[in-house]
């Protein structure tokens, strides 16, 4: 067996084992991820942190609410339940909630026996400020007066109305919201609205989920249409969002996959004039994509949309290697053959493709998951692709050398024309260059913010604001986790934090907040309360007595009462009673349960606008903490810029070496103007566009870097054919330029960024690599 | 003196047995009918005057707990109920609060989240305008003809609406009473007496809902 047929037998074999591993293992449990999020970095250090990220922010995660609005508040009741019944049809959903009936036997039952410590805030504040006369002026005015003619409880048994005002308190929805004839309406006093909330039954990101979901919606919202022709419907939460962003990732595969192969295609069948590359391209191609899946699969257990939308134009740069390969049939066209283009191309290839490779395994740095997997997509995708160009083409390349085409000869005399500067000319080359460079460095900013990195159309966008407008938005991101030894200091600390929220609402500052401890309060409450009561307002000569007497009870009455309160002071209500009993049901996400330091819960929040504030309120609350993961991002995110930028530097001091081992200092020194030289031009040019650059943009310039060197050294090891060597890199910046080109036009900013980065580094980069190389005046080409 | 030959009528004078309203499910053309008599009276009413007396019976107390005062119900802006005896207090009931004035200042409370506050503003506007019809998301209705022109209505709570159990509401050209009975037995009955229709409101009544 000859040398070539041994390397076709061993690329054969490779893939036959790529395609059964692909076909047997990994097929049949391929999972498609499209959770924008866990492409982001994992920021909780802390174990319980990420427990309560787990627990809390999934089952957040899971919920939309829907806000519907009709001219009055009967037509609005009607649609909304027309939607809810039409979304629970499906399985989608786990639960809708939409009519809510208060269950006030249970309610009974479980606070009943614990009524003597249990206080409203404000009777509490009421009393603390005022003295239990202050009740008994209120007791009368309600019983002499309308005010009194709905009470909660029977005057015999709660004369002065403290357990009902608990029990209101304690049903009552949230802050911007009321409860309307069984339903959920925002208390902005505009009567036509209520709420539908729906729970998915799985991740919001789970692509059968979101499937299920969308065709639930939109039977919803037509049978709310059908209901109701005035109504609309405006939602908020994840799972829409998750739905847009996969809806566009999974176009863009479609758009820029199919347009990369088109212009890989164009330009095969444009310079090569021939079927065979263009078969050959294809197929090596196919099984690069076919690798490059099953490398992410293999080591992530899941393949992210994003990284697929990346991959996509991975075609772009993989097709370099097959480029070099044919260009060389322009160089040699009579005698040319597989196995002397292999001579020649081929450690070019392999340098080119080690260094490609190199500047791809920067993205392992961060923690990043999203740059991980496209990492290992590239790598594997263009290790695959030359190895496939290496082990493959040489045998079935066939074996005949081709003239090149007029149109590109014409082009390639231009690019071969290219002098190296020098003289005036270079010092008015270097001044320009130098001050469009730090006019534009010096105009450049850089934003981290991660919301900046992630794109809500703007229907969705306006949903949420209009929702955020009339009740203060659903579930915010941010939330406090309290923690404690155990239950009573956990619910003690909530205590102290929600006082400070409270002032917080009233100031504006926040539209409410989801706590355990507003239906449970702490022992120490209990027992204080219980006091507080026991001093102002009980006692044979307390308000009480006093009030009953006046009204003309007897004395049994007050000692009946009396003796209900005492009854109950030894056993306060306890937080797992209640979390046992379906009444906490709304609230048992809030509960993290048992953790390494103890026992956590989550305050959550709603309608956040002052975050200094609440940074604050959490300030000086030992075992609270504001978690706040979107700012943790971008603090990350900007952590990982400043570093990848030093990372930058060091990437190019480690070419360098070989570099400068290789060719010599003065040569090495010529070959790095043009990656160089590139990257700070696309950072000039953001900083003269008005573009701020980010992470993204850096790794971005990471790329250009390792394509800038291949094109250094394709054209020095190729010197001696540089018009064909000048061909081919050219062939190949195109191709690159097409595929990143379309990334930059990405509805996802992080990969527009990067996009955007590759396609004016790799342009730039390209120029100068051609400039720098090209012979100085004088010299003959 | 005569105060407490009222009392004594009103204790000889047993509350009216629950009459069998309750029998008698009314749907919005039957409430129409029902209210005929009184709506035509109202028509072109833009206030009313009157004097109320409240007596509430509460389980556990002999004598009832008895209040006395006038009214004022302004159309477009909503109740005055101002309170003489036993103590000088007033409340004014709008559709969105129910404020309560006293020497030092208003206190509101507000209907939007409280759902008993609202279901009394409801029915005070439900007793004075004869709007039933908005009432029917919050109550079950009932009518029944009673002769002579008078009419008794029903409302049942159709979600438990705090101690609640029904509400009879009594009239004939205007409404004369209203019994809201509780579970445990309290029972209020507001008896409305010399109602004064007017087709305008003068401005000193207006002046009355003026925030302080």
């Amino acid at each position: 067996m000859s040398a070539l047929r041994l390397r076709f037998a061993v690329w054969l074999a490779l893939v036959a084992v790529l395609v059964w591993l692909f076909v047997t293992q990994l097929a049949p449990r391929l999972r498609i991820e499209s959770d924008i999020t866990a492409m982001l970095p994992q920021t909780a250090p802390d174990a319980v942190v990420e427990q309560a990220l787990a627990r809390f922010a999934a089952a957040a995660g899971r919920r939309s609410i829907f806000l519907i609005e009709a001219p009055d508040f009967a037509r609005a009741r009607a649609a909304g339940a027309a939607f809810a019944a039409a979304l629970a049809r499906g399985d989608a959903f786990e639960a809708i909630e939409f009519e809510r009936h208060v269950d006030w036997a249970a309610i009974d039952a479980q606070f009943g026996p614990h009524r003597g410590g249990l206080l409203s805030q404000q009777d509490r504040e009421l009393l603390q400020r005022e003295g239990g006369e202050a009740l008994v002026e209120a007791a009368l005015r309600d019983l002499y007066t309308p005010t009194g003619l709905i009470r909660v409880r029977p005057f015999a048994e709660d004369p002065l109305k403290l357990y009902g005002n608990f029990l209101l308190g304690l049903t009552q929805p949230g802050a911007r919201l009321a409860l309307r004839d069984g339903v959920l309406t925002p208390a902005d006093g505009h009567p036509g609205a209520v709420l539908v909330a729906a729970v998915l039954r799985d991740s919001p990101f789970a692509i059968g989920a979101q499937h299920k979901a969308a065709d639930a919606l939109a039977s919803a919202e037509h049978a709310l249409r059908t209901a109701v022709p005035e109504a609309r419907v405006a939602s908020s939460g994840v799972l829409r969002h998750a739905i847009v962003n996969s809806q566009r990732a999974r176009h863009e595969i479609g758009l820029f996959g199919g347009l990369s192969l088109a212009g890989v295609f164009a330009v095969f069948a444009y310079c090569f004039r021939s079927l065979r590359p263009l078969l050959l391209v294809v197929c090596a191609l196919g099984v690069g994509t076919l690798a490059s899946i099953s490398a992410v699969h293999g080591l992530f257990g899941q393949v992210h949309l994003l990284s697929l939308v990346f991959g996509s134009s991975l075609i772009g740069v993989a097709v370099d290697y097959a480029i070099h390969f044919f260009s060389d049939r322009f160089r040699e066209p009579a005698g040319w053959s597989g196995e002397r283009a292999l001579r020649h191309v081929g450690p070019a290839i392999v340098v080119g493709m080690s260094t490609t490779a190199l500047g791809y395994l920067a993205f392992l740095v961060p923690p990043f998951p999203g740059l991980r997997q496209m990492a290992v997509f590239s790598v594997a995708g263009i290790l695959t692709v030359g190895i496939s160009v290496l082990l493959a083409f040489p045998l079935v390349a066939g074996c005949r050398g081709r003239p090149m085409p007029r149109g590109l000869h014409r082009g390639f005399t231009v690019l071969a024309g290219i002098r190296r500067p020098a003289g005036r000319r270079l010092g008015l080359l270097a001044a320009a260059a130098a001050a469009l460079l730090i006019g534009g460095l010096y105009q450049l900013t850089f934003i981290d913010d991660v919301r900046a990195l992630q794109s809500t159309p703007p229907a969705l966008a306006a949903d949420e604001a209009h929702i955020r407008e009339r009740i203060g938005g659903g579930i915010d991101t941010r939330f406090f986790l309290v923690e404690g030894a155990d239950a009573e200091a956990l619910l003690q600390r909530e205590e102290a934090l929600r006082q400070r929220l409270d002032l917080l609402v009233e100031r504006g500052g926040l539209a409410g907040y989801l706590a355990l401890s507003s239906s449970v309060p702490s022992i120490a409450r209990q027992r204080a309360d219980r006091a507080l009561l026991a001093r102002e307002v009980y006692g044979a000569q307390g308000p009480l007595v006093r009030l009953l007497a006046q009204l003309g009870f007897d004395d049994a009455a007050s000692v009946r009462l009396q003796a209900e309160f005492e009854a109950g002071a030894q056993q306060p209500l306890a937080l797992q009673d209640w979390l046992a009993s379906p009444l906490s049901e709304p609230y048992r996400a809030l509960w993290i349960g048992a953790t390494a330091r103890g026992v956590a819960s989550v305050v959550a929040l709603n309608g956040v606008s002052d975050v200094a504030a609440l940074a604050l309120a959490a300030a000086d609350v030992d075992g609270v903490m504001l978690i706040d993961r979107v700012a943790d991002i971008s603090t990350v995110l900007e952590h990982y810029r400043r570093m990848a930028l030093v990372g930058l530097g060091a990437v190019l001091l480690a070419i360098a070496v070989p570099l400068a081992l290789r060719y010599g200092a003065r040569t090495a020194l010529r070959q790095l103007i043009a990656p160089v030289g590139g990257g700070l031009l696309t950072l000039a040019v953001h900083g003269w566009l008005g573009i701020p650059a980010n992470l993204f943009t850096v790794l971005g310039l990471l790329l250009v870097l390792g394509l800038g060197v291949d094109y250094g050294i394709f054209l020095r090891e190729g010197a001696a054919a540089r018009p064909v060597t000048l061909l081919a890199i050219s062939i190949a910046a195109v191709t690159t330029l097409l595929s990143f080109g379309m990334l930059s036009v990405s509805v996802t900013p992080f990969i527009r960024s990067l996009g955007l980065a590759v396609l004016l580094g790799v342009a730039s980069t390209w120029l100068l690599a051609i400039a720098a190389s090209a012979p100085s005046y004088g010299d003959t080409a | 003196m005569i105060r407490a030959l009222l009392l004594a009528a009103s204790l000889l004078a047993p509350l009216p047995a629950l009459a069998s309203v309750f029998e008698h499910p009314a749907d919005a053309a039957e409430l129409a009918r029902t209210l005929a008599p009184a709506t035509a009276a109202l028509a072109s009413a833009q206030s009313l005057h009157g004097r109320y007396r409240q007596t509430k019976q509460l389980a556990g107390l002999p004598a009832p707990l008895v209040s006395e005062g006038d009214f004022l119900f302004a159309r477009a802006l909503g109740i005055a109920w101002r309170t003489d005896k036993p103590f000088a207090a007033e409340l004014l009931i709008t559709p969105d609060a129910l404020i309560q004035r006293s020497a030092t200042g208003e206190q509101r409370i507000d209907a939007a989240t409280q759902p008993a506050v609202r279901a009394i503003a409801q029915v005070f506007f439900a007793v004075f305008a004869l709007d039933f019809g908005r009432l029917s998301a919050t109550f079950e209705p009932y009518a029944m003809g009673e002769g002579d022109g008078r009419w008794v209505l029903g409302l049942l709570p159709r979600e438990r609406l705090g101690a609640l159990e029904s509400i009879e509401i009594r009239g004939d050209t205007s409404v004369t009473q209203v019994i809201l009975r509780e579970q445990g037995g309290d029972s209020t009955r507001i008896d409305l007496t010399q109602t004064r229709i007017s087709a305008a409101l003068a401005e000193h009544d207006r002046a009355r809902f003026e925030r302080r």
